[in-house]
C-alpha cells in the first residue's frame, strides 16, 4: 500500500506543529478535492462548504488522526470529506436521488456521472476504462453507495436484492477496482 | 468472511455505525486487513479526483479563520525548574552507570575524559549552588575559564554530583516565585533565573549524552514537555542570542517551526526595540523548520548549523544567522 510521501508526512508534521502557512498549502492543493467530494454527495455550496471546513479543522486539531503508513493524505481528506457529507445526509434524513439533488430551485450543482466525469479529466482514461470493465451489476452497486451515499440496506431495498448480494458486489467491485488502478509496479494486498 | 465482506462498504462508508465501529476495532488488531481495506480506501479516492470542485473563493479564508478560532490541543510545558530536575536526574543516572575501568573513556565534544567532565559537572553545580543558596542571588567570584576547567583530574564519585544537584533542587523549590523573575549573571551571561534552570537543563542533557556516547550507548531524547519548554525559551531568547553572537537583529519577523513531540510554532519578532505586546508581528521575512530534537542539539552545540536538517524558506541569510546565534545558549 502506497504510503505519504516525505513531502506529505513533513507537511503534516508542520501543521502538527501549529504552522498554519502549511495548513494554508494543504489547503490549497486538497481543497478542490475536498469540495467536490462533499458536493457531489450534500448537493449544495453552502452545505459543502461547511463540511469542506470541517474537513480542515480536523486535521489542524488532530493532525495525529492521519497515518502515512496507511495510505496518503490524499486519500485521508478525501475519506474524511465522504464520511462528513455521509454523516450530513444522515443527519437531514433521507437521501435524495442524484436527480432530486439537481432539481430547479436546489442550490444545486448537476452531480456528473461517474464516467462522464473521468472522461472530462485528462487523466481520466484509466479510470474510465477501469469502470467500463467492472460488470454492470458491480458497477450499479458500487455507483449507488459512492455517488448516492447509500448504506448496503438502502442499495438493497431500492434493488430488491438480498443485502449479502448488495455486500459482495460492492466489495468485488472495488477490489477489481483496486486492482485495474493499482499504480505501477506496486503489489495489491489479498 | 463476513468482515472481509464489509470492506467495501466501510471504504464507501454503505455500513450503518454500529458495522462501521466493528470494522474499525477489527482493522486496528489486523494488520493484513487494514491494509486490504486501505487499498480500497485508495481506491475510493482515485473514483473521487473527478469529482474535484474549485470551492467558492472566500472558503479559504473562512476554513484558516475557523481553524485558528479552534485552535489545538495545548502542548504540554514542564516548569523550568522541573526542566532542570529532569536533566539532573537523568545525568545523575548516566554517572552512576559509569564503571571504574570506564573513567578514562574520551568525551568527544572536549577531549577530555570521562572523569574530567565529571569534575567539571562538579565545580559547574558548586557554582550554581552558590548561586541559588545566596541571599541576593549573587555569586562572589564568576569566572567562566574556572569553571568551565573544574576541579581538575581528580576522581570524582558520582554520588557527590547528584548530592549537589539535590540540593540546588531543594533550594530552587523552595525559592519564593518572584525570585525565578529576577535577573542574575551565570558564566558571564545576565539571565532571569527560570531560564537559566532551562540553560542549565540543556548543559546537564548534553553532558548525560556525552557520557553515554563515551560509554558506546545511544543518545537519549528529554520527555516531550520537557524539550517543549527548552525550544520554547530557545526560541523566544533568538533576538538577544543574535546580539550575543554579534550579529544585529534586523527589524524582521522570523517563524521557527519545531516538528514532532514538544515542538511548536512561534513567529519571533527580532527586532528588539519591538514593544511586548504591541501591534501583531508582520508576516515572516523568514521561516526555519527543523526537529525539535535536532534543534535543541543545535542548542547544545551538538549539532553544527550546517549539519542540521532544516528547511528554509524566505530569506535564508537570516535563516543562517539564526541558526548561528541559536548556539548562543549552550555553555
Amino acid at each position: 500500500m502506497s504510503g505519504g510521501g516525505l513531502g506529505e508526512r513533513q507537511l503534516v508534521a508542520r501543521v502538527a506543529a501549529g504552522d498554519e502557512s502549511a495548513l494554508a498549502r494543504v489547503y490549497d492543493q486538497y481543497s478542490a478535492l475536498v469540495f467536490g467530494v462533499a458536493v457531489q454527495l450534500v448537493g449544495d455550496h453552502a452545505t459543502a462548504g461547511d463540511v469542506c471546513q470541517e474537513v480542515f479543522v480536523t486535521l489542524w486539531q488532530r493532525p495525529d488522526r492521519f497515518d502515512p503508513d496507511r495510505g496518503s493524505l490524499r486519500t485521508w481528506l478525501a475519506v474524511l470529506a465522504r464520511r462528513r457529507s455521509i454523516d450530513v445526509l444522515r443527519q437531514r434524513g433521507r437521501r435524495a436521488s442524484r436527480e432530486e439533488r439537481g432539481a430547479p430551485g436546489s442550490v444545486a450543482c448537476a452531480p456528473p456521472d461517474i464516467e462522464e466525469a473521468a472522461a472530462a479529466m485528462l487523466e481520466g482514461e484509466r479510470l474510465r476504462r477501469a469502470l467500463a470493465e467492472l460488470p454492470a451489476e458491480q458497477r450499479t452497486a458500487v455507483e449507488l453507495a459512492f455517488l448516492d451515499g447509500l448504506t448496503h440496506r438502502e442499495i438493497a431495498a431500492r434493488l430488491q436484492l438480498p443485502e449479502g448480494t448488495v455486500k459482495s458486489r460492492v466489495r468485488l467491485g472495488l477490489a477489481r477496482l483496486a486492482r485495474l488502478l493499482r499504480p505501477e509496479g506496486s503489489v495489491a494486498a489479498s | 468472511m463476513s468482515a472481509e465482506r464489509d470492506l467495501g462498504g466501510w471504504a464507501l462508508d454503505a455500513l450503518d455505525d454500529v458495522e462501521q465501529a466493528e470494522i474499525d476495532a477489527l482493522l486496528d488488531r489486523d494488520p493484513d486487513l487494514a491494509r486490504t481495506a486501505g487499498e480500497l480506501q485508495r481506491v475510493v479516492a482515485v473514483l473521487s479526483e473527478p469529482l474535484s470542485t474549485p470551492p467558492p473563493v472566500g472558503l479559504r479564508r473562512d476554513v484558516l479563520t475557523a481553524a485558528r478560532a479552534a485552535g489545538q490541543p495545548a502542548r504540554a510545558a514542564v516548569d523550568p525548574i522541573e526542566v532542570y530536575a529532569a536533566q539532573a536526574g537523568d545525568l545523575a543516572d548516566a554517572l552512576a552507570a559509569v564503571g571504574p575501568e570506564e573513567w578514562d573513556a574520551p568525551v568527544a565534544a572536549y577531549g577530555w575524559t570521562l572523569e574530567r567532565l565529571a569534575a567539571h559537572a562538579v565545580a559547574v553545580e558548586r557554582h550554581f549552588l552558590e548561586l541559588v543558596t545566596s541571599p541576593d542571588l549573587r555569586v562572589a567570584v564568576d569566572e567562566p575559564d574556572h569553571i568551565a576547567l573544574g576541579g581538575g583530574d581528580a576522581p570524582v564519585d558520582p554520588a557527590t554530583w547528584a548530592g549537589l544537584a539535590q540540593e540546588v533542587l531543594h533550594a530552587l523549590r523552595t525559592l519564593p516565585a518572584e525570585a525565578l523573575a529576577r535577573e542574575v549573571v551565570f558564566n558571564g551571561l545576565p539571565m532571569r533565573l527560570d531560564t537559566l534552570c532551562v540553560v542549565r537543563g540543556f548543559e546537564l542533557w548534553t553532558h548525560a549524552d556525552d557520557v553515554r556516547v563515551a560509554r558506546g550507548l545511544p543518545v537519549v531524547d528529554p520527555e516531550p514537555g520537557v524539550l517543549r519548554t527548552m525550544s520554547d525559551r530557545a526560541v523566544r531568547g533568538l533576538p538577544s542570542l543574535l546580539l550575543l553572537a554579534g550579529i544585529v537583529p534586523p527589524a524582521a519577523v522570523a517563524r521557527v517551526v519545531l516538528t514532532g513531540a514538544g515542538g511548536g510554532t512561534w513567529d519571533v519578532d527580532l527586532d528588539l526595540e519591538a514593544e511586548a505586546g504591541g501591534e501583531a508581528p508582520a508576516p515572516p521575512t523568514t521561516t526555519v523548520v527543523a526537529d525539535v530534537v535536532d534543534f535543541c542539539r543545535l542548542v547544545s552545540s551538538r549539532l553544527r548549523p550546517d549539519e542540521l536538517d532544516a528547511e528554509v524558506e524566505g530569506d535564508e541569510a537570516l535563516a543562517r544567522d539564526l541558526l548561528v546565534g541559536a548556539q548562543g545558549i549552550a555553555m
